[in-house]
């Protein structure tokens, strides 16, 4: 390792100290304050030839640009004998007399201490860093030399289940939960640090991430699991409650509950939970009930983790276009997102006119969440009997939730499709694509049934999870099997301004 | 800072009057572009070039894992290549540190923790345990006392392997506890075998109806005991449950004849054996509550004592204890 720069550096440290550098870097190269930006804005050209990129180069030991292109900051290090530059890019020190950019912890960690400024002065979260490990990290790297790297078609990160007795719809949720790409890359990166480590589910499910990417090829027993989540999910009634969904609904809410315990670094707002089960599933629900007598308009927007679509005829609703059952899930969303008539049973005192009226009521999507959960409801339950709706529900690889977006759909208020959004949060213009990458499916009748999960690994290979079996399924298999929860991962993910250390 | 402010109005109206003309925007925003690119670019080159400088790349590339991890396609094998055959596993229970076969974990956690519909009929029978005493019969066959078992003798239970040795140690405690029900009691120490025929002979006509909506009931010629199995055991044939039970409502109408008790003489198996007299010798050195869910089979669906069955009857397999409030899995 070396990270002490070089012998001219320590040189010119040990005449001036830091200071020098850690000028130039505040002002020119992270820019930390607003007035900072401005100087740079106005002075940052070459002194010679007056670029303002190419390279800039500032002289470490006198006020002097020069671009590196051509050649002049190292005539200036020549002529003056000034040879240590400091890139006005990144902020490395290049040294002309060792030719070569040299690295300094020292100068390292002021430099990273003034990129965390630059951003908090600009109310970004943090600047993306490459990471490199702690000496701690090197260290035990260095002891533990063994790469296990994942190629294509390695079976790194896939892993069966045993069943622990009918606990196929833990099995599943568990595959679609590591398979998960923005789940994994949170605890692949050690990222939950933990307070009560013997009691936490978070720190379970990040042990399993472990196991599953571990190479060991044998099925994993989820014993513990299933313990953390009935002691903290105690209305899950134990083993009789046995639905996939409600399962994740479940441990989702265990999971946030014990992040919520862990600190929360940055939290802007009280009210809203940061942790990485929000950051990563939970989405807005708009609901906008419109008055039919005024058309006042009453505005709710709720969180949610999943969207359950009803697979039945449509009753009552409006529109000419509500007839037969839907075949696909776009057609599913389309009706959930669809002006419903409230009727006349169900008056609403309405808030702009003050009485009671009749109202339609209208849900959209304000908020996509990373990982869009669709249940289709094929379990129904009334009082003149429970039955399994089996009908072939179309569900796409690739789905653009745009069409279901509150400002595309909902015509009633708001801005109209065409306006332009002055709200940098109405995602207009965001990229709303996802990609399917898990389905679980209920094999079977209301009462004899197993559950088995498709999970997607590495961008486009399927494989079969059926508890400690895994083999191969194609694409087709997906796709034209029935679907009872349906998982899309967001395909492109913006910037939040929320991001963590 | 006056020059500054200068400056800085300066570069913006010759932005803007650069920008109004059209042919130069797309020059522009091309060569912005482009220098946005060179700047990307430089970082991944920096990076590189930090991490061979400082060594920290030689730290992070290690040596490849010699082990293959490529995935097998072949039928009848998964991913690993692995024939997909079930192998049986034991998990610690993390509630009561007992070891249980995983494919049966759910089950004993449930009851273990109390949980799931059972748990008002677990917690009122502790209650009934604390208060009076408990049937030898409920003590033989019940689940849920096995768990109330537990929860008493936990500790000493933490870490010990050898199940049986430790349930000879435990004998005297437990039988003081469920002790004195008439038929057992004190007797229990000596002839410590409520399953054999001549102690289900003493029991009430109702006792053994409820013990044989239980458990298989068939008397082995071998061993002259009650199958304790499931209702559902392989070892004997419906027709020789069937008579059993024949045999008992004869003798509740007053024909009472012990030598019309049913003896399996045929359908002992050898090759089946061993865990049939396991789980008899079991049943002679414990007396009685310590039926462990972990190793003996005619647990598995094996129920309690009567105040279970209205509501789940029991030997009828997984179907019958299903919720209908939900779709279920089975995964069998």
């Amino acid at each position: 390792m070396s990270d002490h720069g070089c012998i001219h550096l320590n040189n010119f440290k040990a005449a001036k100290g830091i200071q020098p550098y850690k000028v130039i870097h505040s002002y020119f190269v992270t820019s930390t304050s607003t007035e900072a930006r401005v100087r740079k804005a106005v002075s940052c050209l070459c002194h010679t030839c007056k670029t303002y990129k190419d390279r800039l180069h500032s002289c470490l030991h006198c006020i002097f640009f020069g671009c590196y292109s051509k050649g002049h900051i190292q005539e200036h290090a020549k002529t003056k004998k000034h040879f240590l530059a400091v890139d006005l890019c990144y902020g490395n020190i290049l040294c002309f007399q060792c030719g070569d950019y040299v690295y300094d912890r020292e100068l390292t960690a002021v430099a990273k201490s003034q990129w965390s400024q630059s951003a908090r002065s600009l109310s970004l979260g943090e600047f993306y860093r490459a990471w490199e490990p702690t000496q701690v990290e090197a260290d035990l790297l260095r002891k533990n030399p063994r790469r296990r790297r994942i190629v294509e078609n390695s079976t790194i990160g896939l892993r069966g289940l045993i069943n622990l007795g009918s606990t196929c719809f833990m099995n599943c949720i568990v595959q679609a939960l590591i398979h998960t790409p923005l789940l994994r890359d949170y605890f692949l990166a050690d990222r939950h640090h933990c307070p009560q480590p013997s009691r936490c589910l978070v720190c379970e499910v990040s042990h399993l991430f472990q196991e599953f990417y571990s190479g060991n090829k044998a099925p994993l027993t989820l014993h513990k699991l299933l313990h953390l989540i009935w002691t903290h999910a105690r209305h899950l009634a134990g083993y009789e409650q046995q639905d996939a969904h409600e399962f994740f609904i479940a441990t989702l809410d265990v999971l946030h509950r014990h992040c919520e315990a862990a600190p929360i670094l940055v939290k802007d707002n009280p009210h809203h939970c940061n942790c990485i089960i929000d950051q990563i599933f939970t989405g807005g629900l708009q609901s906008d009930v419109v008055c039919q007598a005024c058309n006042g308009v009453s505005t709710t927007i709720d969180p949610f983790w999943d969207i359950s679509l009803d697979l039945g005829p449509t009753a009552g609703a409006s529109g000419p276009d509500s007839s037969g059952p839907p075949t696909s899930l776009l057609d599913c969303l389309e009706r959930f997102t669809r002006a419903e008539h409230l009727g006349s049973s169900a008056k609403i005192k309405c808030s702009n006119c003050q009485t009671y009226q009749e109202s339609t009521k209208q849900l959209t999507m304000k908020q996509l969440p990373i990982v869009a959960s669709f249940h289709l409801k094929r379990f129904e339950h009334s009082s003149i009997q429970d039955k399994k709706i089996s009908t072939f529900i179309a569900f796409p690889e690739q789905l653009d939730m745009t069409p279901f977006m509150s400002h595309k759909r909902n015509g009633n208020n708001n801005t109209t499709i065409d306006s332009f959004p002055k709200n940098g949060e109405d995602t207009a213009f965001g990229d709303n694509r996802y990609s399917l990458f898990a389905v679980i499916n209920h094999e079977g009748s209301l009462e004899t049934g197993h559950y088995t999960a498709f999970i997607r690994q590495q961008r486009d290979q399927w494989f079969k999870c059926d508890d400690h079996l895994i083999t191969r399924a194609k694409l087709k298999d997906v796709l034209t099997s029935e679907g009872y929860l349906l998982f899309y991962h967001k395909q492109i993910l913006e910037y939040g301004k929320n991001s963590k250390v | 800072m006056s020059g500054i402010d200068e400056r800085v109005d300066e570069l913006n109206k010759k932005f803007l009057e650069f920008v109004s003309k059209p042919e130069n925007v797309d020059a522009a925003s091309k060569e912005i572009y482009e220098d946005l690119l060179d700047e990307v670019m430089m970082g991944f080159v920096f990076d590189v070039h930090r991490t061979v400088k400082t060594g920290s790349s030689d730290v992070e590339e290690g040596i490849p894992d010699d082990e293959s991890y490529a995935i097998v396609d072949l039928p009848g094998l998964d991913v690993f290549g692995q024939q997909a055959i079930k192998k049986s596993q034991d998990c610690a229970c993390p509630n009561c540190d007992r070891g249980v076969a995983a494919c049966r974990f759910a089950t004993h956690l449930e009851k273990c923790m109390g949980m799931g519909r059972n748990s008002s009929r677990i917690a009122s029978r502790r209650i009934a345990n604390s208060s009076k005493d408990l049937s030898t019969l409920s003590g033989v066959l019940s689940d849920d006392d096995d768990d109330v078992d537990w929860s008493l003798t936990n500790d000493k239970r933490k870490r010990r392997k050898d199940r049986n040795g430790l349930k000879k140690s435990k004998q005297s405690k437990s039988v003081h506890r469920n002790g004195d029900t008439g038929s057992a009691g004190g007797e229990n120490n000596h002839t410590s075998n409520e399953n054999s025929p001549s102690n289900y002979e003493n029991m009430s006509v109702e006792d053994k109806r409820a013990l044989l909506t239980q458990i298989c009931g068939v008397v082995s010629e071998h061993t002259k005991k009650l199958c304790t199995r499931s209702m559902r055991c392989p070892q004997h044939t419906d027709d020789q449950r069937k008579d059993m039970r024949a045999n008992l409502e004869a003798t509740n109408n007053g024909h009472s004849n012990q030598d019309n008790l049913h003896v399996d003489v045929d359908t002992y198996e050898e090759g089946d054996g061993q865990n049939l007299r396991d789980a008899l010798a079991r049943w002679d050195l414990e007396v009685s509550s310590h039926s462990s869910p972990a190793d003996s089979a005619s647990t598995t669906s094996t129920s309690s004592s009567s105040r279970k069955r209205d509501s789940k009857s029991k030997g009828k397999g997984k179907g019958s204890k299903r919720d209908r409030g939900s779709p279920i899995s089975q995964g069998d």
